[in-house]
């Protein structure tokens, strides 16, 4: 309380000798013959992480070709399927078939006839078919260029029928 | 002192104070780009990388009750050209790698495109344009013979066609697609254009630097939904010989249109709708016909109306089939003369007589017992007036107007068929409701529809509505026997082995053109096997010019269709019921005049 500085023993004084230095040496080489067996795993990680790429590739690669390939079979095989089903269709359209069967010289049946199985009877009249009513396949959507296949809009819309017009009676 | 900066430690010191500032706006730049703007700036890279391709949706199959396709899409490609690009082609010539450009491009190209060598080479040399059309519609195949050239600058995107087995035989009510979305043109093709159309679909993937797909790359694909099947009721084959058989005939009397409507009597659903004239859907020109006139065509049906006439005086009560009439060849009425169509002296009938002759005086005698808005209600029961529940694209509703706004004499013209019009459809759903008891059925055209899993749902069942009793159904059947036979106006009509039922029809034809009557329509509607009917077929054919009664030039149409259908629906006659029922027509003497059961022209009171 009375004196500010105090002196602490231990401490070395300003006017004091340094304290001697431990003495320097070379560390010894320890992991020397270690060390060459790391490297050797390092170029064998990279040696094979290498091989990984190089074969991940190529079976990409080889993935894509593949898939190339396949991609071409199936569309060609869609092709086919196609122009098949679209042949079949128009070969087993009615009109196509009513084409040939007159080609070889089959008639329209002028009346229907069924054999009921289970009775062993004959229903409706069974006649020969003649072929006296003549029978075409007509395939052309009109009747071409003439005026009476031009009047399709006849919807009388706006028709006040009966009213205007001379008498309308119905003719049987 | 120094000079400033010269002392090297305040000089190491500022370099260093400024390469900390740089170093940290450039670590604030690696900050902001990298953690905070992350996404955008990816987003900016994979833009540049990713290629968006559009898959478009296959177009539903139109298919008919037994499965036929009617309608179906085709996968197609769409090939074009970037003229700039082309230019660049290289080919190996004699183990050289060449540049043969537009020209050698041309000779490759054109043997698969189908065009020829001068005319390619002309497209692909378009200038100051980087996109040419080659090609609107080549096959998968021929597409992927196209890419394997390796020709630089020729693309490809995918598309359909449509395609119609069926050519002309259902094309007025399958309809056509047109423009590059293909979109309903008419018919089903325009009714169910949102069942059928589906929605295109999305396809992106990561592109490397020649613009080739990379194997690992991103990719995302939003799958087309593919369009719905839809079935009609239609039966292909008999809609085939109900439109050829309908053509025949057109031909033979060059009539104006025509109309072949084959419906099921039990169900209400449309068998066959035949229209001609038509057009081709497979080979779109302008000058054909689009219209279905079965839906749209709307005319007077003449003499096949007077059924409702007849149906309404019995089931009001006010006649009975063997009501004895006095039938005069001509009756005034609100000023004008009504007369028959064929001369003859007053005869005396019953009701039934005066039906099967298809008496106008006589059906006028009968039908003034009905006040007008009774006959105008029974028109509606029987579904006149009012579009029917097919709701088919340009379907009219006919016209039939108010029963106080009928003019004086209309009020008599429409008990046998005149002023009043009718579409096809409505006409046939008369007899078919006659033919079922009647309770008439709503017409059906749409079978069913696929799910989203594209399993074919039933649609609903058609409305039944009861119009008559079976009891006057039944008379009204037995007096339309008498029509079909030798005593009738319809022997063409006859199905030997069969009892039929109808009607013929030969009525005077409104035409718009001349604003007045000009020309017939001939129709005959009738229904087979008459003593348990399953099928209604009506005929109707406008303004033919070789012939125009109903009998001569509808009715052999209506045998030839009917007798088809009846084999290819399996429909065998009733065994040992081949005889109609005989009904009294003629009275073997004149009925007193004064009796009041008698109905005579009594002047319209």
């Amino acid at each position: 309380m009375s004196s500010p500085a105090v002196k602490l023993s231990g401490l070395p004084t300003t006017g004091g000798r340094p304290a001697p230095r431990a003495p320097l040496s070379v560390v010894p080489a320890t992991a020397v013959v270690r060390q060459g067996w790391f490297i050797l795993a390092l170029i064998a990680t990279m040696v094979l992480s290498l091989l990984a790429t190089l074969m991940i590739n190529t079976a990409l690669a080889q993935g894509s070709y593949e898939r190339g390939r396949l991609v071409t079979e199936s569309t060609v095989l869609a092709d086919r399927q196609e122009s098949l089903t679209t042949e079949l269709s128009q070969l087993r359209a009615p009109a196509a078939l009513a084409q040939r069967a007159l080609a070889l010289g089959m008639v329209p049946a002028q009346s229907p006839a069924f054999v009921s199985l289970s009775k062993g009877t004959v229903l409706g009249v069974a006649e020969a078919a003649t072929g006296t009513t003549p029978f075409t396949v007509i395939t052309e959507p009109t009747m071409g260029s003439t005026k009476t296949a031009k009047a399709t809009k006849t919807a009388p819309s706006k028709a006040t029928p009966a009213t205007s017009s001379t008498p309308a009676d119905s003719k049987d | 002192m120094a000079r400033p900066g010269g002392n090297p430690r305040v000089r190491a010191r500022a370099m260093f104070v400024g390469l900390l500032v740089v170093l940290s706006l450039f670590a604030t730049q690696l900050v902001r780009i990298q953690a905070l703007d992350e996404n955008s700036a990816a987003e900016l890279g994979m833009q540049m990388r990713v290629v968006t391709e559009t898959t478009p949706a296959m177009r539903g199959t139109i298919v008919d009750a037994t499965g036929t396709v009617l309608a179906a899409s085709i996968e197609k490609r769409e090939v074009s050209a970037d003229p700039q690009s082309v230019a660049a082609y290289k080919k190996k010539i004699d183990g050289k790698l060449t540049t043969v450009g537009a020209a050698g491009a041309a000779l490759d190209l054109a043997p698969l495109l189908g065009q020829t060598v001068p005319d390619l080479e002309k497209s692909l040399t378009t200038p100051k344009t980087r996109y040419v059309l080659l090609e609107r519609a080549i096959s998968p195949l021929t597409w992927n013979t196209i890419s394997k050239l390796g020709i630089p600058g020729i693309y490809s995107k995918r598309t359909s066609v449509r395609s119609y087995p069926q050519s002309t035989t259902s094309a007025s009510l399958v309809g056509f697609v047109s423009g590059d979305n293909q979109d309903g043109g008419g018919g089903i093709e325009t009714y169910l254009n949102s069942t059928l159309k589906g929605a295109p679909g999305q396809l992106a993937y990561e592109v490397g630097q020649d613009g080739v797909r990379l194997p690992m790359g991103f990719s995302k694909e939003k799958p087309a939904v593919p369009g719905r099947e839809v079935q009609l009721t239609i039966r292909n084959d008999l809609q085939w010989y109900a439109q050829n058989a309908l053509a025949q005939k057109m031909r033979e009397v060059r009539a104006a249109s025509g109309t072949v409507v084959v419906q099921s009597v039990k169900t209400g659903e449309l068998l066959a709708i035949a229209s001609y004239p038509t057009f081709d859907p497979n080979k779109i020109t302008t000058d054909a016909s689009f219209v279905n006139t079965a839906f749209t065509e709307v005319f007077e049906p003449g003499s096949t109306a007077k059924v409702i006439t007849a149906a309404a005086a019995l089931e009001e009560g006010t006649v009975k089939p063997d009501t004895a009439m006095i039938v005069p060849y001509s009756v005034r009425r609100a000023d004008r003369q009504f007369s028959d169509s064929h001369t003859h002296p007053t005869e005396y009938l019953t009701f039934a007589g005066a039906l099967a002759q298809s008496s106008n005086t006589g059906l006028i005698i009968a039908g003034e017992t009905l006040p007008k808005a009774t006959m105008e209600s029974y028109f509606r029961k029987f579904g006149f007036g009012s579009r029917s529940p097919v709701k088919f694209p340009g379907e009219s509703a006919g016209l039939l107007a108010k029963a106080e706004d009928w003019s004086g004499s209309q009020r008599y013209t429409v008990l046998f068929g005149q002023g009043l019009s009718i579409t096809a459809i409505q006409a046939t759903g008369v007899y078919q409701t006659i033919a079922n008891g009647g309770v008439h059925i709503a017409p059906k055209l749409i079978g069913a529809v696929a799910d989203s899993q594209g399993a074919l749902q039933k649609t609903a069942e058609s409305q039944r509505t009861r119009v008559i009793s079976s009891k006057v159904a039944g008379q009204v059947s037995e007096m339309l026997e008498g029509v079909v036979g030798a005593e009738g106006t319809a022997p063409a009509a006859v199905i030997e082995g069969y009892r039929v039922a109808g009607k013929t029809g030969t009525a005077d034809r409104y035409d718009e053109k001349v604003r007045g009557y000009s020309g017939y329509t001939a129709s005959f509607i009738g229904y087979a096997p008459a003593s348990d009917p399953e099928l209604v077929v009506s005929v109707i054919i406008q303004k033919p010019v070789n012939g125009h009664y109903g009998g001569v030039v509808a009715a052999p149409v209506f045998h030839d269709v009917m007798t088809y259908a009846l084999q290819s629906l399996d429909i065998p006659p009733t065994p040992g019921d081949t005889d109609p029922p005989k009904l009294t027509l003629k009275l073997d003497s004149p009925p007193n005049p004064d009796d009041p059961a008698v109905l005579r022209d009594r002047g319209g009171r």
